[in-house]
């Protein structure tokens, strides 16, 4: 073998040697990213993710917004591991009081109510006693609904990385959701406060809170027509007259706005907007095409179309009254009183 | 483990290839040249394959233990931050494509007697515009750079300047709908302040109306950006910290401690700076108006 062929040979396998070494040996080599991807990977699988469904329940009904959920720790000490160890969020569980958390929310809500109609019509100290009777007991028999639910997951938890533990963590979702519609509709027609306003109050005190909840829903459906309208004019270039006659349109269909309404319960700004599109998209479409132009209606026509297809969607956030608001409830009470 | 391969291939550095590519290649070089080789050709070869050898070695090296961005050259990373700029501006021409489309709309409504050969030129202002607007924005987002921008307003400026070409009527006539859109716009801002501080803190129907006077008469045209709701801070809403004087003046002894408490936990000074004119839906006017290139 001649010598320039022997030294190439020998160059050849010192680089592959040292090349050898170099991916072998290296502080960040791939073998080592990869050894370390398939360690964190078969912890992650490995690692329970456990989830207090006990905890999470106060939590998720009286903290969040209609559509909002939170995770809190409480399956290790107020501490959720995973993903091979790495803590993702700690957040210590409530302590418990005495009482029912949701008797206190019911109680304190009912209180809000009652200081508002206080404001709206005046009450006597008689009068306050006996709504304040009867909230306690609206709130007492929403409180015992809640706790039989409640106590179904105290104490349970549930792995949400296995799936066995996804599917009741759905079915936990599903049983808050019920629970958070409950809690909307707790002083709504049917409660013992609504019922009692109507035997409390006289026809003038009546009258006063029916004036300050309907004035309360129109300052709330101006808000959102006006809101929803800047943003259509920003998108069809509304002139003045075609902006005023939608807005027309739009405040003479005032939806049944809830009365009492939690202060997050209309954050969402799509669910804003497509509010006032489903109203928009009950107008008859001859009028309303007539309003815009050819251009303007090609999107028009689709937003008010999108605004239709989200009304069930609208309908669950819980915005919208079911029945009746308490004041013309109760107007309906002293009415069949009188007859 | 047939899984893993793929990314094990990928996760090897080039200059590791480099180096096992330069080894292979020597390894199978043909051996039967054994006329060639005379002493002074071998010592030339073995110095250049040494040579070529040990700068692979270092590049190979540096390039394990030295950081990408760090070895590179300055210029090298201005033009890719530039290239990426170019791109990020290609798409957002697409974001403000629907703005662009709003304003020629109000024109041609604003200004419908607009001969034809005035016509081309304005929409040829607003294309130019909207690439500049375009490259404004994404230099702000890409380089972090904090000025005052609003994309709308350049657009918008462009096409004043190519109007009052054809005629100051027709400005005239495009600014009155813009101003009236503006007035409508702080109309509903306002209105809607009230609505969220009554959402928190109960007003009454008198308040509701005083609070909306007060703040009619101290209005700050900036105010707008509560159309733009960024959502909620700490669960709540965000409160309208900014208009506190024109609210705080209205409200019971009770209600201020809740608007206190209020600003404190959701004030929209937490928010930090305000990305009003950054927010745009995407839904605009469908399709090209044939008018403008009648």
């Amino acid at each position: 073998m001649n010598t320039l062929s022997q030294h190439r040979k020998q160059c050849a396998w010192s680089v592959i040697a040292v090349v050898g070494c170099l991916v072998g040996q290296s502080p960040a080599s791939a073998d080592d990213e990869v050894l370390a991807d398939e360690t964190a990977e078969k912890q992650a699988i490995q690692q329970p993710h456990m989830i207090d469904l006990g905890v999470n329940f106060d939590s998720n009904l009286f903290e969040r917004s209609a559509n909002t959920w939170v995770i809190q720790g409480g399956g290790q000490g107020g501490v959720i591991r995973m993903n091979g160890g790495v803590i993702v969020a700690v957040q210590q569980g409530d302590s418990r009081g005495p009482e029912s958390p949701a008797l206190l929310k019911a109680r304190a809500a009912g209180q809000k109510r009652i200081e508002r109609i206080g404001s709206a019509c005046g009450l006597s100290d008689a009068q306050r006693k006996r709504l304040e009777l009867a909230v306690e007991s609206d709130a007492r028999r929403f409180a015992a609904e809640i706790d039989t639910t409640r106590a179904r997951y105290q104490g349970r938890q549930v792995n949400m990385n296995d799936p066995a533990g996804q599917k009741e963590w759905h079915a936990f979702q599903q049983d808050v959701q019920r629970c958070r519609e409950r809690l909307r509709q707790i002083f709504d027609s049917g409660s013992l406060l609504v019922t009692s306003l109507g035997t409390t109050l006289d026809e003038r005190q009546l009258a006063s809170l029916h004036e300050e909840q309907s004035s309360r829903r129109a300052y709330q459906w101006k808000a959102l027509v006006a809101e929803a309208l800047a943003k259509l004019d920003d998108t069809l270039a509304l002139n003045e007259e075609q902006h005023d006659a939608i807005e027309k349109v739009l405040v003479a269909r005032e939806p049944p706005l809830r009365a009492e309404m939690a202060p997050n319960a209309l954050a969402d700004s799509n669910l804003r907007r497509n509010l006032v599109l489903m109203v928009l998209a009950e107008v008859d479409a001859k009028e309303l095409r007539a309003t815009v132009s050819e251009r303007q209606w090609r999107t028009l026509g689709n937003l008010t179309s999108q605004g239709r297809a989200m009304r069930s969607w609208i309908e669950q956030q819980g915005v919208l009254e079911s029945s009746g608001a308490s004041a013309s409830e109760a107007k309906k009470h002293i009415r069949a009183r009188s007859r | 483990m047939t899984m893993n391969a793929p990314r094990r291939m990928q996760t090897v550095s080039l200059w590791q290839l480099a180096l096992v590519t330069a080894g292979l290649l020597l390894a199978a070089m043909p051996l039967g040249r054994g006329e060639d080789a005379v002493d002074g050709q071998a010592k030339q070869a073995a110095k250049r394959d040494a040579d070529a050898l040990g700068w692979l070695l270092k590049q190979g090296l540096r390039q394990m233990v030295i950081p990408q961005n760090q070895i590179q050259a300055p210029v090298l990373v201005q033009q890719q931050n530039e290239q990426q700029i170019i791109q990020h501006a290609k798409h957002l021409e697409q974001t403000l494509e629907p703005v662009l489309a709003s304003e020629l709309e109000m024109i041609r409504q604003a200004c419908d007697d607009l001969a034809p050969t005035a016509r081309k030129p304005i929409l040829s202002a607003g294309r130019t515009a909207l690439k500049t607007a375009a490259r404004g924005m994404a230099e702000r987002q890409m380089t972090g750079r904090q000025d005052a921008f609003d994309p709308r307003l350049e657009i918008r400026g462009a096409l004043v300047k190519a109007l009052g070409t054809v005629g100051p009527e027709h400005v005239a006539g495009y600014q009155l709908e813009q101003d009236r859109r503006t007035a409508r716009q702080a109309r509903a801002a306002r209105v809607r302040i009230v609505a969220k501080v009554d959402g928190q803190l109960d007003l009454s129907a008198a308040q509701r109306e005083a609070i909306e006077a007060d703040l009619a008469k101290h209005w700050d045209a900036a105010w707008v950006h509560v159309l733009v709701d960024p959502g909620l801070i700490n669960n709540q809403t965000i409160a309208p910290d900014f208009a506190a004087a024109a609210i705080e003046p209205h409200l019971a002894a009770a209600q201020k401690t809740a608007w206190k408490d209020w600003c404190r936990d959701a004030g929209s000074k937490l928010m930090g700076r305000r990305f009003t004119s950054w927010n745009f839906d995407g839904q605009g006017l469908q399709g090209t108006d044939s008018w403008w290139t009648r």
